[in-house]
């Protein structure tokens, strides 16, 4: 087998409060990776970071030895893959496998799109994207159903990784959406909760505060009332 | 024991069902195929995929699976000691991952807006992002036979679909997109040779011929046939899940016949007043999905709405119309 790369060969390109980036941030963490942190400004992307994702010009990109990875789930499954001796977020069953990829799959199509619809329409269409996120809180409720992580046996895994980001996000869907979280998807607000007080979530995440002023900076940037 | 209870929930016109099988028969598994009517969905979809009722579906000793790449994966890890379908390499696998992720993302509805597109003048620059779209993903490609390297691998399952299909839409949409040949080099005057080969390659494997439909069967269901909405072209969409939404004049004779059929055929739908002239308020509108959709976007749908409709009719200002996005 191939020596590992020397972990401290790792650098992240990311945005403070991307919810994607924050996946790889809570990857890293469980894993007890070092890596070097750069934060990227996206009204003057770097060159690097154009470089190493010319397709999407995204972030995040984690670089290993130089070489880019991009997308956030492929990066944490890169990180599997990658560094099999640290402490896995898939579990080892093939099964069990492609269900948490097919959660984290739906959690990553669905979430980050109907949430920025909430902010970004007025009117009707708001309705139907509000209508929309209750269905995936609930549809997400009944996945997570009486366990105490999407994970399950495994514990916290990929799913709870990929959901994890956006848990400070909820705030900010509340008010805009004028429902209530806990009253809507209850197992989901706990276990929200309890994330949230795991250290690599905890390290990783910004205020809900904080991401509502941020949801403001953008709503003035694309003229949004 | 690995092989007990395989069986695959699926369409024949559907590309992600292929996928489902191409990996099957790589890895030389006997399965149990279970035909589908997408129109009139069988319990047994609902319970094995409630949560988005599509094909295909994967069932392993009991266990079922949704999601076409997810299944592959999985039938790559069961399966471990045959065929090889994703790279060995944790890097490989990543890229892999990668473009299969932007294929289906930005290739499949930049192609599939050339298929709905109206013959005329509109289309160049449709082809022209469908021709960008391969171009990206034959980076994947270059200096190889196959995206797997010398043999089929994950992105070859994954994309295999655009060596039929693409021909197929060339021909009805009357474009070049990848060969220039008999249709419209007004459109455009490039081809893409790098892609055309390895459509070549692609459909002289035995198992990629084997499941992809035929070109005789699929051409047709493809073809329009009605003057008011492309009905062929609507039905093989709603076959390969990708109707959600449909906008229409309320009140207008052909608003209530289309929203008769998308009950008949169980597409989730929102039908949206456009009034009269509709084609020129989508754009203002944003298009919602229903149920298992994602957020179409607007300026792709403002081309398609107005093309399916107005493919024979030009003149016509009025709807129905058809959004097509894919359903997530």
């Amino acid at each position: 087998m191939a020596p590992e790369k020397n972990s401290s060969d790792l650098v992240l390109l990311d945005f403070w409060v991307s919810p994607f980036g924050q996946r790889v941030r809570i990857a890293l963490a469980e894993k007890s990776l070092p890596y070097e942190y750069v934060e990227e400004d996206l009204a003057g992307k770097s060159d690097r970071l154009l470089q190493s994702n010319p397709v999407h010009k995204k972030t995040p990109v984690l670089l290993h030895g130089g070489k880019p990875v991009n997308e956030s789930l492929i990066i944490v499954q890169y990180l599997e893959e990658a560094f099999p001796d640290t402490p896995s977020l898939l579990p080892a069953d093939p099964y069990a496998r492609a269900q948490a990829r097919f959660w984290a799959d739906y959690v990553d199509k669905k979430v980050y799109d109907c949430g920025a619809r909430l902010w970004k329409l007025k009117g009707e269409p708001q309705a139907q994207a509000r209508a929309e996120m209750l269905e995936i809180l609930k549809t997400l409720e009944t996945e997570l159903g009486d366990k105490e992580f999407f994970g399950g046996e495994h514990g916290f895994g990929f799913v709870d990784a990929a959901f994890a980001p956006f848990t400070s996000w909820f705030q900010s869907y509340e008010k805009l959406g004028e429902f209530k979280v806990a009253e809507v998807a209850p197992k989901i607000a706990a276990w929200a909760d309890r994330v949230g007080k795991r250290e690599s979530v905890a390290k990783s995440l910004y205020s809900p505060d904080k991401v509502y002023d941020f949801i403001g900076v953008l709503k003035k940037k694309y003229g949004i009332e | 024991m690995a092989e007990e209870g395989v069986k695959v929930v699926g369409m024949w016109a559907s590309p992600f069902v292929a996928r489902v099988e191409m990996a099957l028969r790589l890895k030389g598994v006997t399965y149990e195929y279970l035909r589908e009517d997408l129109a009139n969905k069988s319990e047994m979809l609902l319970r094995y995929n409630p949560v988005t009722k599509k094909v295909p579906v994967l069932v392993h000793g009991g266990k079922p699976m949704a999601e076409s790449a997810v299944i592959v994966e999985y039938i790559d890890e069961v399966w471990k000691d045959g065929y090889p379908i994703m790279p060995a390499d944790p890097y490989e696998r990543a890229q892999a991952r990668f473009w299969a992720r932007y294929a289906d993302e930005k290739c499949n509805p930049a192609i599939y807006v050339v298929y709905t597109s109206a013959i005329g003048e509109g289309q160049a620059k449709l082809v022209h992002e469908a021709q960008e779209c391969l171009k990206t993903l034959q980076k994947a490609l270059e200096g190889k036979k196959f995206f797997g390297g010398d043999a089929v691998g994950y992105l070859d399952i994954v994309v295999g679909w655009y060596a039929r299909w693409v021909p197929i839409i060339e021909e009805l949409s009357a474009t070049s997109i990848v060969t220039l040949g008999g249709f419209s080099t007004s459109v455009t005057d490039q081809e893409l040779p790098m892609i055309k080969a390895w459509f070549d390659r692609i459909l002289a494997i035995d198992v990629v011929r084997e499941t992809l439909p035929p070109r005789d069967k699929l051409l047709p269901l493809c073809k329009p046939d009605s003057d008011w909405v492309n009905l062929g072209g609507f039905w093989s969409l709603v076959a390969v899940g990708w109707i959600v939404s449909v906008m229409a004049c309320v009140g207008s004779s052909n608003a209530v016949w289309v929203t008769a059929m998308m009950t008949w055929a169980g597409v989730h739908g929102v039908v949206l007043d456009g009034g009269w002239g509709g084609r020129s308020r989508v754009s203002s509108l944003s298009l919602t999905t229903g149920e298992g959709g994602t957020p179409l976007d607007v300026r792709a749908a403002t081309l398609v709405v107005g093309a399916v409709a107005h493919r024979r009719r030009p003149r016509l200002e009025c709807c129905p119309v058809v959004a097509v996005a894919r359903a997530a």
